[in-house]
């Protein structure tokens, strides 16, 4: 039994060949499966690569085989396959396009609790929330049209609460150092490290923080936890 | 079933907010569970309202109890969780395959139909009711290929459910497509089937596949007439909770509605 289950889940996945026409229905109906929830998954990736090279990497990905049960989270595991190879990739801005596009179903995917944010106060630690995610990228692509524009730049994506949308903000080398640093070491020691690099008092390094760190408070991209 | 009674629908995502709580409600839910394993935060209050509202039970996708392989623990694991949590009682899946080896399919594929089979597929019946503290109730699937099989898919149902002592969830859509598919009655299927295991009834929607020339089972479409009319045979003989099935192609709330009217017609005509 072992045998003929391993060789129908192989022609369905594509990494077997077969003349069978009901086995030739399971990998058609297992390609539709992947096709849909990978492009709707990554529709701007699917756009710029166009179907057929869409299609090849989706069969690649099928045989490869994916292992997430459940399914929102088979995506991820695209992206990862699709960073691996190379020869996927003929666009250069893939892994950032396709990180771009994961973060949003990861983090609308969330499972939150909710908290009642507290009035910020240097008085107390703060970590970068579940509902929030640092990221370099080498290319603009959270900008429509200028996809191919490389360049070094810094994104904060969260999820908003209130408006139950994944937003994305283009912030400051310095902002991304200083939440990095944040969320690795506390607080204290990202206004250390900013006041260091730009040899500024630690007090003017907090009053210069200080209002944005109460929005990204209020916001719940930082959270005492 | 305790306390499942009457006319149900599948709760899905996609109309979810559309749902007025004071307006027209099912008597009871079924829900995917794997798809609310993690709930988005913005459907998780709505959902748990359904949930409270009405009486719910879970139908799965990913159990695989089919495969020729031990039944994966940590999934297992993760559905006694949801289930315990949200206090639902009935649990079901498939008697197919969906996976093998830690590869996923996300569709159900066919299994033998063998002695040997319904014998390591109730011994793993066993273990998933043990380990869930609840009993399993399996659906009849639709299946496009036969695999080499020793016995006729009515005889191997009836069998299953007698010897694991599961509970069967009819698809009367799955048994006419089918039919369809591999030239049997289904009228004669029915008659043959031992319908004192069944706890409950899916109907379904299913489409013409031209370039396949296959009906498929998407549960993406409406329910067919012929769907409508097997089922009015089916309550003839056998009287338990019904409900709709839709998947793919999900309609607005307002579509559901009409289509559960078109059910309700149905079985008050028995």
């Amino acid at each position: 039994m072992y045998s003929e289950q391993q060789n129908l889940l192989y022609v369905a996945l594509g990494k077997e060949k077969s003349t069978c026409k009901g086995k030739k229905v399971y990998k058609s109906l297992v390609f539709k499966v992947f096709f849909d929830a990978l492009s709707s998954a990554y529709p701007l990736f699917y756009a710029i690569v166009k179907r057929e090279e869409f299609e090849n990497i989706v069969r690649e990905f099928m045989s490869y085989g994916a292992k997430s049960i459940e399914m929102w989270k088979m995506p991820n595991e695209f992206r990862k396959f699709v960073k691996k190879y190379k020869k996927f990739r003929s666009i250069a801005f893939t892994d950032d396009l396709l990180w771009f596009e994961w973060v949003e179903v990861e983090l609308m995917m969330k499972n939150y609790m909710l908290f009642k944010p507290e009035k910020f106060s240097y008085k107390n630690s703060y970590r970068l929330s579940k509902s929030a995610i640092l990221k370099k990228l080498k290319y603009r692509v959270f900008e429509e049209g200028n996809f191919e524009k490389k360049e070094t730049c810094y994104l904060l994506a969260y999820y908003d609460f209130g408006l139950y949308k994944v937003f994305y903000r283009e912030i400051s080398l310095v902002m991304y150092l200083f939440l990095r640093e944040l969320d690795k070491k506390g607080l204290k020691k990202a206004i250390n490290l900013i006041a260091k690099e730009s040899a500024q008092e630690t007090k003017d390094v907090k009053s210069f923080f200080k209002e944005s760190l109460q929005e990204l408070v209020e916001l719940k991209i930082l959270n005492t936890n | 079933m305790n306390n499942i009674k009457g006319l149900g629908l599948g709760l899905r995502k996609e109309f979810l907010h559309q749902i007025d709580e004071d307006g027209f409600l099912p008597d009871w839910w079924e829900i995917a569970p794997e798809n609310w394993f993690n709930i988005a935060f913005h459907h998780r209050e709505k959902f748990e309202q359904m949930l409270f509202l009405r009486p719910t039970v879970a139908h799965g996708v990913s159990l695989s109890i089919g495969s020729d392989e031990p039944i994966d623990m940590k999934f297992l694991k993760k559905m006694k969780n949801f289930l315990d949590y949200y206090n639902i009682e009935h649990y079901s899946d498939h008697i197919s395959f969906s996976s093998l080896e830690g590869m996923q399919t996300y569709d159900l594929l066919p299994i033998n139909m063998t002695k040997k089979s319904l014998d390591f597929i109730s011994d793993k019946i066993k273990k998933v009711e043990d380990y869930l503290c609840r009993p399993l109730m399996l659906e009849n699937a639709t299946y496009y290929y036969l695999p080499k099989s020793d016995m006729r898919e009515v005889d191997f149902i009836n069998e299953l459910m007698e010897k694991s002592g599961a509970k069967l969830l009819l698809d009367v859509n799955n048994i006419y497509v089918n039919g369809q598919n591999h030239s049997f009655n289904p009228y004669d299927f029915l008659d043959e089937l031992d319908l004192s295991k069944a706890a409950y009834i899916h109907v379904a929607g299913h489409y013409m596949n031209r370039e396949l020339g296959m009906l498929i089972d998407s549960h993406g479409f409406k329910v067919t007439k012929e769907v409508w009319e097997f089922l009015d045979y089916t309550l003839k003989k056998v009287d338990i909770p019904v409900m709709i099935e839709r998947d793919n192609n999900i309609p607005s709330y307002k579509a559901m509605q009409t289509e559960f009217k078109m059910m309700q017609k149905v079985v008050k005509s028995v």
